[in-house]
């Protein structure tokens, strides 16, 4: 693919996820208004869809489900296929394209950045430069799923951020008023937005968690291409874009990144065009000599 | 606002909410609910309601409050349920056992020589669940009642004299 093309390509990603995360929205808002007009064919919310007769669960309540019950329930089995195969295929997608909260939280930070300029900077902590320990995300990933089994208290239900919101619409909607665990979710933008940046989808979001279980070589992941970045060392234009905070030029940013592509768009304009999704396996690009070889292999996934 | 009301209501009361059809055991259920809502969502009358957070672990289960609006067992919600925390063969109506009305006999208006056959006439297991003793006075069956609450709902007595206890509150 040429250049101007693949430029287009990235630009257009993410004008089509914008649109997804709103159309999403929309969708949510959609559903119970058509069940309250009598129209069955969609039903339910972000913890478990039925579209047209085909159910779709949250891998996360499935998990916990099954822990807490200790059964396996073959409807939460069918469930889970869907999200789990989209999430073997091109990663924790459902957090950049649809999830209600993340969709909020993005514009929430851009807001808040703004209008807050001076104060952001010093409040916020961050860590700029390298990208956390997954052991972090797992530990806590883990911790919710045993303190649930001790307490024998459906913990996920709590904190699953795009299930509460999806759920409040629908009762908004449905006339039984808003709940307090509206609480929840503003508890955590308010915290996002004064002292970390985008924690939760980052570390501690249970579904985001289990979804990025799924994840394979194989799977659609950023791939940086060392020898065309053209970027200085300290000027980082892919870290900074970067909704999550992550630098995705150095390791381990699985399983925190969802692939959004932020990074990618901004490192298309800066005209390098370093990084790229692929569903390749080898990192032989790293090494000098190879770099033709790889790039047109890149550019076939994408085509793909 | 008015969830928590409830609530508080509940906590006087010491009442514990009715379950929609073909609900599990109260333990079973709260494990097995995925808090989907497609219950509540499908049901025709608005009867199912939703918890709030203030119901501690029960958040987004789905309530049955027969004074508001009773289950009229029109078996819609127990297809739906995707972890059969709703037992999804519980499909006739007389099979369903959510609770168990009670007659309170202080303030029935029969028992207080008013004639009045609400409950009796208003039961959709009718003439079973719901007997008249000397063509006069109201009992319940326990066999039979499915405690859907029409006839808490139905009661003409300021604050319903005949109320339907969920299975747990039955059996404590």
């Amino acid at each position: 693919m040429p250049r101007v093309k693949r430029n287009k390509f990235y630009n257009k990603l993410n004008t089509y996820r914008k649109s997804v995360q709103l159309f999403s929205l929309a969708f949510l808002v959609a559903v119970p208004i058509l069940v309250v007009n009598g129209i069955y064919s969609i039903i339910g919310n972000l913890y478990s869809i039925t579209i047209f007769g085909v159910d779709i669960v949250d891998p996360a309540m499935a998990l916990q489900t099954t822990i807490l019950s200790r059964e396996l329930i073959e409807v939460l089995i069918i469930g889970i296929i869907l999200p789990v195969l989209l999430a073997l295929i091109f990663g924790k997608v459902f957090c950049s394209w649809m999830c209600p909260f993340n969709t909020i939280s993005e514009y929430w930070q851009k807001l808040t950045a703004k209008l807050f300029r001076k104060r952001y900077r010093k409040i916020k902590l961050q860590v700029k430069d390298e990208n956390p320990n997954p052991v972090i995300f797992w530990s806590i990933l883990i911790s919710f799923f045993v303190l649930s089994i001790i307490l024998d208290f459906p913990m996920i239900t709590f904190l699953s951020a795009p299930g509460i919101i999806s759920s409040e619409i629908s009762h908004f909607i449905m006339g039984m008023g808003f709940g307090l665990e509206l609480l929840i979710v503003l508890m955590i933008i308010f915290i996002e937005g004064i002292l970390f940046k985008r924690y939760w989808c980052k570390f501690v979001c249970p579904v985001g968690g289990v979804l990025s279980i799924f994840r394979v070589k194989r799977t659609m992941h950023l791939h940086y291409n060392s020898d065309l970045c053209s970027c200085a060392a300290r000027s980082e234009p892919c870290s900074y874009s970067c909704p999550l905070n992550l630098s995705p030029k150095s390791k381990n940013i699985y399983p925190f990144c969802f692939n959004c592509g932020e990074c990618i768009r901004i490192c298309e304009k800066t005209g390098s065009g370093a990084l790229s999704f692929s569903f390749g396996t080898n990192n032989m690009s790293y090494k000098k000599g190879m770099k033709n070889s790889h790039k047109e292999e890149i550019e076939f996934s994408i085509k793909e | 606002m008015i969830s928590l009301l409830k609530f508080l209501q509940s906590i006087i009361t010491g009442k514990t909410p009715l379950r929609p059809p073909g609900a599990l055991r109260e333990e079973e259920f709260l494990k097995r609910c995925i808090k989907c809502n497609k219950c509540a969502q499908i049901c025709p009358y608005f009867s199912i309601r939703i918890a709030h957070v203030e119901w501690g672990r029960s958040m987004g289960t789905p309530m049955i409050f027969a004074r508001d609006i009773p289950c009229y067992v029109c078996m819609k919600c127990t297809p739906v349920c995707p972890t059969g925390a709703l037992q999804n063969d519980v499909v006739e109506k007389e099979n369903v056992r959510m609770g168990i009305a009670k007659i309170n006999e202080e303030k029935c208006l029969p028992y207080l020589d008013v004639i009045c056959r609400a409950c009796f006439e208003n039961c959709p297991i009718f003439r079973e669940a719901i007997i008249l003793v000397d063509e006069l006075l109201p009992k319940v069956i326990d066999e039979k009642c499915i405690g859907c609450g029409i006839c808490e709902r139905v009661c003409p007595v300021e604050g319903s004299a005949i109320i339907v206890y969920s299975k747990e509150e039955i059996t404590v």
